[in-house]
């Protein structure tokens, strides 16, 4: 770590430097969000916003991010250094660059990353940047994610670094084929515009940065805000106590036959530094489950960072932390292994298993960070306009929060993932050919805990036009796992044409299912897990649930050992406290 | 053909062992197509070498060079990659297939695509070189997304070289024009002499081991104009035996040579008949209808109702249809839905011949 | 007759009156939290011993009293508003639980859930069910409304939230469900979503009605017990209290639409500042409020504050038009503390009135913004609040030394330097939040410093963000009380018409228009409206995206037609392009919601005459002290500066910088290169030098 030489004056400046960079991103991404088409842009809020930085040729670096879904940013540092790399010597200002592929600091295909480096000095490059999930990026199946798919080529178009604005003007030729290869071109095209924006708007302030401050005041500055974040987090890790810790997490399925696949971490912690080893992670799998190496990464530091909210993320962050992939592995796979449901499995049980490995050095900080959002996409042609569509619904898929020491699970997601909105309900039954018939909590799916997880969500909704379905699930069998003694979350499921002759239980995938006008779309999405002995959980705390029928009378009985007198609601102390003497059946959240 | 268009055509050959039937030719500055080496690919050709043409309307000269493999533009099917490049005093082409371009399936032949994107990646006009400097951002997209990248970069090279013999060939201009003149007259005069009268003729596609497949209907109208229609042929549908516009131009072309003498499927011979593929029907698939199979399955039904309804006007009569002569066989060596032995062999042929490249 | 405005802070009531429109008397006296109305009574006996008149004769003879309140800020924020019964559609009672997934923090797992407004047991499904073309897919289940508010009404349910699906596209379910409440449980409040924000998007709509059915009790009771406390001392004129759009409105509009008071407090000065801009010739302010605990941020463009409909308060959304008000935790009382990797942080934890800043000696011993001003000599020791309180500045630099200085191994002026500095860009920063970042250029905008703190600090964002002129009322520190007599009565309609723009009949939309007229003009009728306006505005978007534009529209006499909506696209498209860096022709311009601002323009109290003395340049200062200030490079250097005693300068003085005025209630900084000229309504209008 090499210490920058700042006087106090100077380190103010720094400072100063550095929140002006946290609202440039902040900018960044209300400009994306007021100006984008996709729902999954406005709606679901599926991108994030970074500024990175390039001295002299060096390493890029991230300094500042905002409203980041945590699998985006730090795999797009890997993006941004490639595109850096294949445009040596060949960038003007002006200049606006994309890539996507998954093999180039990507996570999977629909996720795009958009650059716009700004040259302050020769060999001073800030890059304002926006990665975000697009609809549709071409390949065999709308909305790429190809269950069947066993290449990369099946998920969608790979789109290697190319300059798509020169100088200010757009190049046209690019922007028609990448265009050509989605099958929403309007929308991604006001998408692809909205995130141009972004980063024209983030120039005009890096610029500005530059006139105030001076280039050179600016590139120490650089150097204080990532040894700054460096720092606090050797300060945060000398505080955990040496040793390795491990754990094996296992993802349901691989889409391909493989159930039960496992991730294997240990965590080394040796004065300031971490190491997160995957030796004994799975090889690489046949089906879209393998995770590029950006991706991975990403999931580990999401753990951390839930361990750590409040150190500020950029590239000093991750210097202390080394992460070992093994080639070949799930985790670290060679192109052109399917990588499609990366984020969602195996991100879900790297967060989780990683997390399972910090309980052990600190259980207060552990709870779930990870999100397991399930999915599926609809799409057809609409009988009224003629019009392709193709939708990717997250309210079926709202829960992950777990319990954490001090409060139960609350709201959708986890908080690393709280960045990713869900989308109005009305809204989405103007723009597609649904109703929505049920979105709410289910009793007795809350993992159980002193702290409880969030309940799972029941999710139904009734088709006003023919369309197929696509899901792929995971989390059904391994579910959230509880903390500290607290419960597994309630996991997930679909059921396709519920109550049909031909109704269909989904707990892996299903792939362009037919659904036809009437049909109904059951999901439960189940919350994350619980956090400490249930049976140490506060009765009247018990009772409030049962009050608001978060469980029943047997539920709390069985997963919180309280006895609840229905007729007089409220808590019988006395059978209560023989129940919990008794150990009770301590059986997980039914599913 | 030309001589240096025969060399063109062999120096290809060579280089894509895995496609017997490269085309080059030139078109005027417009993309107005002047001369051919083979009649197969008049119509799609000068579809492609207008719409590159359109698409780099400031900034193209001589030096420059864009691809096109989009069904929509002009290819028969994704694999189809048509090469446009800049030389003196006009256009040259040149066209081979490439054995992958991502999508569902190794080589563009997707029978389970529900759409275009599923049979591959569609670059509807994509520069390659600029000043006569390769583009390397236009030849690392066309590289990612193929399963044979190398095989692609060798498809692309000797497509640039072929497209030399542009210039040599563009140096006869006035013979070429002059050419164009009369193989327009003779395509006239060949039609002049079919019966006046409106002819209209049904074929269904024929898929090997399945049901027979939607209907090609063509009606022939000779009258002061020559009209030939397709608007009344069945929907496009999900299955990949969508024509577009441009193949089913070409086949058409092709048809009217083999049936009506005197004609030529020579550049100018759109002067003397109108084709309309219709619209949204199978003969005129628009965006999003898959294609892979219909260069050899719809072909064949649609040079039967050609042949069918040129008999009925007093062309030649003929015995054996196209298909019955050429097409199924090819459509055999390429894929064969109750044989996937061929094909196993064609794609491990080709991965073997990707990966050779590794030795060099 | 008298007209009276009074702003309920936290720390201190402010109050203004005026008497026939002309002499004004104006002062603070302390808040009495929890007891708001003492406060209250203790000003008007302030200005009855001012005018020198007994309290019922001056009350007899007020025609209006004007509020600014923070009663229903500090509802929500402690959670003591009414108990309430949310009414929704069946299967979706957990909207307001999963909040569209938002959470304050992106990565604080251990972030607790928001207190609840209405608990899951009191969130009642009913059977009904509206389709979003508005036909009724599911009838009411009036049986099951009829039986809860049975129920609930023996629980203890005094106010009813009813939010059902799709409800702006048919309303019928919702009326007849309160026809049912008003049967069955007559003396308890009920919040329609489709009355209090009648647009799509559930959540947005019902957060916005729980609020509302939350707080509009508490101000009913409130406002009631304060009319009757008024009323037995011999008041018998209007009470009229500021909401959080700006306009004013009857107290009792607030029992109905309680939710509209929540920025009540800080609007007067919003509405002061466009107000005083206009007045100045500037019609563009960036409007900045300093107190002790924070740092209000607010934009008026064009003599008219801006507003949004998307806020956030107290961790609820709330929908309505609000004046964008962006608040920052930057106040004299803010504190500063070092962070774990021994940066300098300020705020936004704040000292408040006890124990304060450790200047104030009642305790406090941690560093605050106020102890910085002083230790750089900013503020002085004996006349600060208009000499009713001293300063320690020992204890001030004890606290910064040893809680800053030592610890980073630097001197105490070094210290105060990095905190001013911090301080100084977080301020910065919240005025670019809502200039720069939303497409405004802050050098088009004089920036008009009020409340206690600001005016110390302007000099240094006019610099920062490249502002020329800088506006400090006498009255700074009260002027809010003083925006309050200056507000409109106000009342913000929305309708939502989802059509593209190219499929809109303009005769439909001319006829929803005259209908929310009609249905609420009668709200801002009174005897001392002059005039009442109608301001439509269209919100527009490109089919797809889901954030809007609200385009105001330039309707003559014929309502709208072609020319109108033409006209309105373009400047949507002209706005988002300036906001956003594009615009795309290509895609067809959508309508989301239609709004109409029904405005009853009220006779003013005139800003108070001065006259010119013509005193120039010759206005001698009071005294010379040592300061260290801000130099072009971001040091700090050490400089003799002027000191003037406010109360000695009279319009038409000029004083030039480096320098400090001592007003009342707030204290002016003039750097090198600034020159302030006090206008005729007590105004310093201070030119600053070339930004750095």
């Amino acid at each position: 770590m090499t210490e920058t030489r700042l006087d106090q004056g100077e380190l103010i400046t720094a400072e100063i430097i550095r929140n002006s960079l946290e609202t440039v991103c902040k900018e960044l991404s209300a400009t994306v969000e007021n100006t984008a088409l996709s729902p999954i842009f406005t709606l679901n809020h599926d991108y994030s916003c970074g500024v990175f930085y390039s001295g002299d040729g060096g390493q890029v670096q991230l300094l500042a991010r905002d409203q980041a879904v945590p699998v985006h940013i730090f795999a797009s540092l890997d993006s941004v250094q490639i595109m850096f790399e294949t445009f040596p010597d060949d960038i003007r200002e002006g200049d606006v660059f994309l890539v996507t592929d998954p093999y180039m600091g990507g996570t999977h295909c629909p996720d795009w990353t958009i650059i716009r480096p700004v040259t302050v000095a020769p060999g001073v490059t800030f890059l304002t940047c926006v990665r975000g999930h697009v609809n549709d990026v071409g390949g065999p199946v709308p909305g790429n994610y190809n269950v069947n798919a066993r290449d990369v080529w099946q998920e969608g178009f790979r789109i290697p670094p190319v300059r798509i604005v020169s100088a200010g003007e757009h190049v046209g030729d690019i922007w028609e084929t990448i265009l050509a290869n989605t099958r929403l071109p309007a929308e991604v095209r006001g998408d692809l515009m909205a995130m141009v924006g972004a980063c024209q708007v983030g120039e005009r302030r890096i610029r500005e940065l530059a006139r105030k401050y001076g280039v050179e005041m600016l590139r120490r500055s650089v150097d204080y805000i990532v040894d700054y974040s460096e720092k606090r987090l050797r300060a945060t890790i000398a505080e955990w106590p040496d040793g390795s810790y491990e754990h094996t997490g296992y993802v349901d399925h691989d889409f391909a036959g493989n159930r039960d696949v496992p991730v294997r971490v240990k965590v080394t912690v040796s004065g300031e530094e971490v190491v997160v080893d995957f030796d004994g992670t799975s090889g690489e799998v046949p089906g879209f489950i393998n995770s590029p190496t950006g991706n991975t990464i990403s999931q580990v530091f999401t753990a951390l960072t839930a361990l750590c909210p409040d150190i500020p993320i950029n590239s000093g962050f991750f210097r202390p932390v080394s992460v070992v992939l093994h080639p070949q592995t799930m985790v670290n796979p060679d192109p052109p292994a399917p990588v499609g449901n990366c984020t969602l499995t195996p991100g879900t049980t790297i967060i989780d298993t990683v997390m399972k490995a910090f309980e052990q050095i600190r259980p207060e900080l552990v709870g779930t960070a990870a999100v397991d959002m399930n999915g599926a996409r609809c799409f057809g042609v609409s009988a009224a306009t003629g019009r392709y569509w193709v939708s990717s619904d997250l309210a079926a898929t709202a829960m992950s929060a777990g319990g954490a020491r001090g409060t139960d699970g609350w709201g959708g997601w986890a908080a690393t993932f709280c960045a990713l909105n869900l989308p109005p309900l009305e809204m989405f039954e103007l723009q597609f050919p649904w109703e929505y018939v049920l979105d709410e909590y289910a009793r007795d799916t809350a993992a159980p805990g002193r702290w409880r997880g969030a309940p799972a969500i029941h999710y139904r909704r009734r088709h006003t036009d023919q369309m197929r379905c696509t899901i792929y699930n995971g989390g059904a069998r391994n579910t959230l796992v509880g903390y500290a003694g607290g419960g597994d979350g309630a996991g997930n499921y679909w059921v396709i044409r519920e109550g049909e002759a031909d109704e269909m239980t989904v707990t892996e995938s299903c792939y362009a299912e037919p659904l036809s006008v009437g049909s109904l779309l059951f999901a439960q999405s189940g919350g994350g897990g619980g956090w400490g002995d249930p049976f140490e959980r506060e009765p009247a705390a018990v009772l409030d649930d049962w009050l608001d029928d978060i469980v029943s009378t047997d539920g709390a009985r069985r997963d919180y050992g309280v006895v609840i007198d229905p007729a007089r609601q409220e808590v019988d102390l006395e059978a209560t406290r023989r129940q919990r003497a008794g150990g009770g059946s301590r059986s997980p959240a039914a599913g | 053909m030309r001589p240096a268009f025969a060399a063109a055509v062999a120096q290809i050959r060579e280089a894509c062992p895995w496609d017997p039937d490269p085309v080059v030719a030139v078109a005027d500055g417009e993309g107005r197509l002047l001369s051919a080496s083979d009649g197969r690919g008049v119509a799609s050709l000068e579809s492609v070498a207008r719409f590159v043409r359109r698409s780099f309307a400031a900034d193209w000269g001589p030096g420059s060079a864009a691809v096109s493999n989009d069904p929509f533009v002009g290819a028969a099917d994704i694999c189809e990659m048509t090469l446009v490049s800049a030389v003196p005093d006009g256009l040259a082409l040149a066209r081979v297939r490439v054995p992958d371009l991502g999508g569902f399936d190794f080589g563009g032949v997707a029978p389970g695509a529900l759409d275009v994107w599923g049979e591959g990646a569609r670059f509807p006009a994509l520069r390659i070189a600029i000043d006569a400097g390769q583009r390397a951002e236009g030849r690392a997209l066309l590289r990612l997304n193929s399963r044979t990248p190398r095989l692609l970069d060798r498809a692309l090279d000797a497509l640039g070289e072929a497209a030399a013999c542009g210039a040599e060939v563009l140096g006869e201009r006035s013979a070429l024009e002059s050419e164009r003149l009369e193989a327009a007259a003779a395509a006239s005069a060949a039609l002049g002499a079919l019966r006046p009268g409106t002819y209209a003729a049904e074929v269904e596609i024929d898929v090997p081991g399945q049901p027979p497949g939607p209907a090609v209907r063509a009606a022939l109208t000779v009258g002061e104009e020559i009209e030939l229609s397709f608007s009344e042929s069945d929907p496009a549908v999900e299955r990949p035996l969508n024509s577009t516009a441009p193949l089913t131009t070409d086949c058409s072309l092709a048809e009217i040579e083999s049936g009506v003498a005197g004609f030529r499927a020579a550049p100018g011979a759109l002067e003397a008949i109108s084709v309309d593929a219709g619209a949204g029907t199978i003969a005129g698939a628009e965006l999003p209808a898959t294609t892979s199979l219909a260069r050899f399955l719809t072909e064949g039904a649609i040079r039967a109702a050609v042949q069918d309804v040129l008999r009925q006007a007093g062309g030649a009569e003929r015995t054996t249809t196209w298909w019955e002569a050429e097409g199924s066989q090819a459509f055999a060596q390429l894929i064969d839905p109750a044989d996937l032995r061929l094909r196993a062999e064609r794609v491990a042929w080709l991965v073997e011949l990707e990966q050779g490249d590794d030795d060099d | 007759m008298y007209r009276v405005g009074i702003d309920v802070g936290g720390t201190f009531t402010d109050y203004v009156a005026s008497r026939d429109g002309g002499r004004m008397v104006s002062g603070k006296t302390p808040s009495t939290p929890g007891r708001e109305n003492v406060a209250v009574l203790n000003a008007i006996e302030r200005i009855a011993a001012a005018y020198e008149s007994p309290l019922a004769q001056l009350l007899g003879e007020t025609e209006v009293i004007n509020f600014g309140t923070t009663v229903a800020t500090n509802a929500m924020l402690e959670h003591k508003g009414a108990r309430v019964a949310l009414l929704g559609t069946e299967g979706f009672r957990d909207i307001i639980e999963l909040r569209r997934g938002f959470k304050e923090s992106l990565t604080d797992i251990r972030l607790e859930a928001p207190p609840p407004i209405v608990r899951r047991r009191f969130r009642i499904g009913i059977s009904e069910r509206i389709g979003a073309d508005g036909s009724v897919r599911t009838p009411l289940a009036e049986d099951q409304v009829l039986a809860a508010v049975e129920r609930l009404k023996g629980e203890g349910i005094v106010s009813y939230a009813v939010c059902f699906m799709q409800a702006p596209a048919n309303p019928v379910h919702e009326r007849r469900c309160a026809e049912i409440i008003n049967q069955v449980h007559p003396e308890a409040h009920v919040s329609l979503s489709t009355d209090v924000l009648n647009q799509i998007g559930e959540f947005e709509r019902l957060s916005t009605t729980l609020m509302n059915a939350y707080l509009s009790p508490v101000l009913r009771d409130y406002m009631a017990r304060l009319l009757d406390e008024l009323g037995e001392r011999g008041f018998g004129g209007r009470l009229l209290v500021m909401q959080s759009n700006g306009g004013t409105a009857e107290a009792s509009e607030l029992g109905r639409l309680g939710a509209s008071a929540l920025l009540s407090g800080p609007a007067g000065g919003v509405v002061a500042a466009a107000s005083l801009g206009s007045a100045t010739e500037h019609p563009n302010i960036i409007g900045v409020d300093m107190g002790g605990t924070s740092y209000d941020v607010s934009l008026v463009r064009d003599g008219r504050p801006e507003v949004r409909t998307d806020a956030w308060a107290a961790r609820y959304r709330i929908g309505l038009s609000v004046l964008d008000i962006h608040t920052i935790g930057a106040g004299g009382g803010s504190i500063a503390w070092l962070d774990e990797a021994r940066a300098i942080q300020v705020g936004p934890g704040s000292a408040g009135a006890t124990p304060g800043p450790a200047c104030y000696g009642r305790g406090g011993e941690r560093p605050t913004v106020t102890d910085v001003n002083l230790v750089l000599g900013y503020l002085s020791e004996e006349n600060f609040i208009g000499g009713e309180m001293a300063l320690d500045r020992a204890a001030a630099e004890r606290a910064i030394r040893e809680q800053v200085a030592e610890p980073l191994g630097i001197d105490l002026v070094e210290a105060a330097v990095g905190i001013a500095r911090i301080v100084n860009s977080n301020m910065s920063n919240g005025i670019r939040y809502v200039s720069v970042a939303r497409g405004h250029d802050p050098r088009d905008f004089a920036l008009l410093a009020f409340g206690g703190a600001a005016a110390t600090h302007a000099p240094i964002q006019a610099r920062d963000l490249g502002i020329r002129t800088i506006l400090v009322p006498k009255s700074a520190g009260v002027l809010s009380a003083y925006g309050t007599l200056l507000s409109d009565l106000k009342v913000s309609t929305v309708a939502s018409h989802l059509s593209l723009i190219e499929d809109v009949d303009s005769g439909e939309l001319n006829e929803i228009f005259a209908d929310l007229w009609a249905r609420h003009r009668h709200a801002v009728e009174s005897s001392d409206v002059t005039e009442i306006e109608r301001r439509l505005f269209f919100d527009l978007r490109y089919a797809g995206q889901v954030h809007e534009i609200t385009i105001p529209l330039e309707v003559n006499g014929a309502g709208i037609d072609d020319a109108v909506l033409a006209a309105a696209v373009e400047a949507f498209h002209e706005q988002h392009e300036r906001l956003y860096t594009f615009r795309l022709e290509h895609k067809p311009v959508e309508l989301m919601t239609l709004r109409q601002d029904i405005i009853g323009v009220r006779r003013k109290a005139p800003w108070k005459p001065g006259r010119a003395r013509g005193g120039g340049e010759g206005v001698t200062a009071s005294g010379r002290r040592v300061a260290w200030l801000p130099e072009r490079d971001g040091d700090y250097a050490e400089t003799e500066i002027a000191v003037y005693d406010g109360a000695r300068i009279e319009p038409g003085d000029v004083i030039a910088g480096p320098a400090v005025v001592g007003e009342d209630n707030t204290t002016i900084l003039l750097l090198r290169g600034d020159r302030a000229r006090v206008d005729d309504r007590g105004t310093y209008v201070i030119d600053v030098e070339e930004p750095w």
